[in-house]
């Protein structure tokens, strides 16, 4: 009895999964990309703006070859998400373009879609 | 859907057109001001070369910054024969109402640009929406601002979108991008268009429908096959 139960489907937060791509001039990190993007977030939106959107950025996501990476966020609130990277002008320095490539309902949709990944089930043969 | 950005400064034309790509842009309006004019038909032309080449439609646009209507009527009278889009940096109210009220122009851009209001009135919408001209929200002003000014720009975007709706004047998107680093892709630019009071439908089309029907209709008076408003001759 130390947590919570799961809330019913119903009165769970109902999540969207924005892909994004960093074109830079040269690579970055991980942690300067969500340094940025908080910092837009919050100087566009303000503190209870970005808790409205209540963003998470998923570091297993980050595809460090490609400059992709997810970001998970509230289903009302994925504009301003969206809007909030668009305002990137920088990343530690290095000029950016940030560029989302699109939106999924569920983690493994957008792994799938938006940056390729593939798992055992895509190579299962029906017989 | 075809997405277009009417607002587009360039040094590299080549990696403009890469980055246009990458961000799934079917056509850019490459800007030049309006100061050159012998500059401005030679772009024209290499943007002609470069468009068959990439494959994306590259539009010569004129931006005017006009300091009086003077300048900014003499200036139209040259480069509306030339250009397939003509734009008028705004800012001053004289400027905007004048562009607003003169049918020659294409666009009207950051009509809220360095002022303490947002630079259109209810007359100024009116008339931009009888003469179809279009307003135009800048994206690169919210990206070379912070803070308190880009406060202020974000509440005269928004003033400026109700007054466009009010009397149904037409709105573009755009980036507004000095070089390929300050573009930003569609879904990006309509999303900032939709946070300040668009529907959905209303800025995909401000991003889209709205930049191609203007440019295709200019295209075909350039051309000579639209006479006069209403009338157009069939080859």
């Amino acid at each position: 009895m130390d947590a919570p139960k799961t809330l019913p489907p119903t009165l769970r937060d109902k999540k969207r999964y924005l892909a994004f791509e960093i074109i830079s001039e040269r690579p970055v990190t991980f942690e300067n990309v969500i340094d940025a993007f908080w910092n837009s977030l919050l100087s566009l939106h303000g503190e209870l703006g970005t808790a409205r959107t209540n963003v998470w950025f998923v570091k297993d996501a980050w595809d460090a070859a490609r400059q992709r990476g997810l970001v998970r966020c509230d289903h009302v609130h994925v504009d301003d998400v969206r809007v909030a990277l668009a305002l990137i002008n920088s990343v530690d320095g290095v000029r950016v373009v940030p560029h989302s490539l699109g939106v999924s309902g569920t983690m493994e949709g957008a792994r799938k879609k938006f940056l390729a990944e593939r798992t055992l089930k895509d190579f299962t043969v029906k017989i | 859907m075809k997405f277009y950005d009417l607002h587009v400064r360039t040094q590299n034309l080549e990696k403009t057109i890469e980055t246009a790509r990458t961000l799934e842009f079917s056509g850019l309006g490459i800007t030049a001001t309006h100061h050159d004019f012998d500059a401005f038909r030679e772009l024209r032309k290499r943007l002609r070369e470069a468009s068959q080449k990439s494959g994306i439609d590259l539009v010569p646009c004129v931006e005017i910054q006009a300091e009086s209507i003077k300048t900014l009527k003499r200036a139209l009278a040259k480069y509306r024969e030339v250009a397939e889009l003509v734009i008028v940096a705004g800012g001053d109210y004289a400027i905007n109402r004048a562009a607003a009220e003169d049918g020659r122009v294409d666009v009207l851009a950051h009509p809220e640009f360095k002022r303490v209001d947002s630079g259109i009135d209810h007359i100024v919408a009116k008339s931009a929406a009888q003469n179809g001209v279009a307003l135009e929200l800048n994206l690169g002003e919210l990206l070379a601002t912070y803070k308190r000014v880009r406060a202020h720009v974000l509440g005269h975007m928004e003033r400026n979108i109700m007054l466009a709706k009010k009397f149904n004047a037409p709105i573009v998107i755009t980036s507004g991008a000095a070089d390929e680093w300050g573009m930003r892709d569609p879904r990006e630019l309509a999303a900032l268009g939709q946070m300040l009071g668009l529907t959905l439908e209303e800025s995909m089309r401000a991003v889209s429908d709205a930049c191609v029907a203007r440019v295709e209709s200019n295209r075909r008076k350039l051309a000579g096959k639209i006479i006069y408003k209403g009338v157009e001759v069939e080859a």
